[in-house]
């Protein structure tokens, strides 16, 4: 007695025969046969897969029509892949390559009314991990945009990946477009720089530093690697500066003093300290002041 | 299976000539030389110089191979004639 092979290993024929003339041949060819059935004018039986050419060559004849019904799934699929290992593999690759690529960025584009923006941008996205071949979560999105937002005249930002390019859609007010003030910020007074923040562009100075009038506080360009590249300046300053001025007065009083002080034209929390000399005249009196106060300047700031 | 070849052996029976017939499931038959006639209803086998005549209902062949056959189906009559 022979054990029956798996069913998986079969292949299922059908040929226009009668039962008796098929079973004979395939008995003499030595073929096992089984699960054979009459369908019509067809004898349908299986075979295992060893024997499928050979049941070919048996019912080769022209006055026979053979054709293979099904063959087993596992089969077809071994065959499938087999026969194209090439198409697999390149199928394979093609999605191995674009998954990897998907998740790198290649391109950092800025879209938008802000586009004038461009290098300040560029430069935020570079500054919280982003870059080209870098993956996309490198990029921490939410502090990126929170700096995009504080750039000047900036209503919106949005950071998102389009397939392998990294856009940033800025926004700006539309009101304010194109009236940002391209110029470098300047000091226009003598001091002691106290404080100096630059948001965009790069500060001149540092806190501590002498300035005289004119010289420039914050630059409107960056650094972007070595490269210099032009932008707007955008920040402000805060000067310590020493001045003097006189005020004319009948007499020396309380309320002339005030007003003496009040003619400076500065605010009092400004003054960070002050002192005065009366100068005797034919007429009255003159007050001396000697003060210093915080001097603020600010540039491309809403 | 083998008292049944003990007792074939002792009275001198030849199994490779014996069948099995199960009711209601099919037959296994031994011996057989060719399929003379092939129908859901009736299958003749050719078994050396014997000439085997299953009737039944739903007959199919469920393996053929060398000259051992399984029929498949409901076996209602096996009928041996020389």
């Amino acid at each position: 007695m022979k054990v029956l092979k798996s069913r998986s290993e079969t292949a299922e024929f059908s040929v226009v025969s009668t039962a008796e003339s098929a079973l004979k041949k395939l008995k003499k060819a030595e073929i096992a046969v089984f699960d054979c059935k009459k369908r019509g004018a067809e004898f349908v039986f299986k075979v295992n897969r060893q024997d499928v050419e050979k049941v070919f060559a048996i019912f080769g004849k022209a006055c026979y029509n053979i054709r293979t019904l099904k063959k087993p799934l596992s089969e077809r699929i071994i065959s499938f892949f087999k026969l194209r290992a090439g198409l697999v593999a390149g199928v394979l690759a093609f999605v191995a390559i674009a998954f990897v690529s998907n998740n790198f960025v290649l391109k950092i584009e800025v879209s938008g009314s802000g586009k004038y923006l461009e290098s300040e941008v560029r430069k935020i996205v570079l500054d919280e991990g982003a870059g080209e071949f870098k993956p996309f979560s490198s990029l921490n999105v939410s502090v990126a945009t929170g700096r995009i937002l504080a750039l000047p005249q900036v209503t919106f930002c949005n950071i998102e990946k389009r397939g392998s390019v990294l856009v940033v859609d800025v926004q700006t007010d539309e009101e304010h477009y194109g009236a940002a003030d391209l110029k470098e910020l300047k000091s226009d007074c003598n001091g002691t720089v106290k404080n100096i923040v630059a948001i965009c562009g790069t500060a001149a100075v540092a806190a501590g530093d002498s300035v005289k009038k004119g010289d420039v506080l914050i630059y409107a360009h960056m650094l972007a690697g070595e490269e210099q590249v032009k932008c707007i300046a955008a920040g402000y300053a805060e000067i310590l500066c020493k001045d003097t001025r006189e005020y004319f007065a009948a007499e020396d009083s309380e309320e002339n003093l005030k007003n003496a002080y009040a003619s400076l034209l500065i605010d009092e929390e400004d003054i960070v300290e002050r002192g005065y000399k009366i100068k005797p005249t034919t007429d009255g009196i003159i007050y001396v002041m000697d003060f210093t106060y915080l001097h603020k300047l600010s540039i491309n700031l809403s | 299976m083998k008292l049944l070849e003990q007792i074939l052996g002792e009275l001198g029976g030849d199994t490779l000539k014996a069948f099995t017939v199960v009711p209601d499931f099919g037959g296994y038959f031994r011996a057989v030389k060719s399929v003379a006639e092939y129908s859901e209803e009736r299958i003749v086998l050719l078994a050396g110089k014997r000439v085997i005549t299953l009737e039944g209902k739903k007959l199919e062949v469920g393996k053929y191979f060398e000259q051992d056959i399984f029929i498949r189906g409901v076996i209602e009559s096996v009928k041996i004639e020389k």
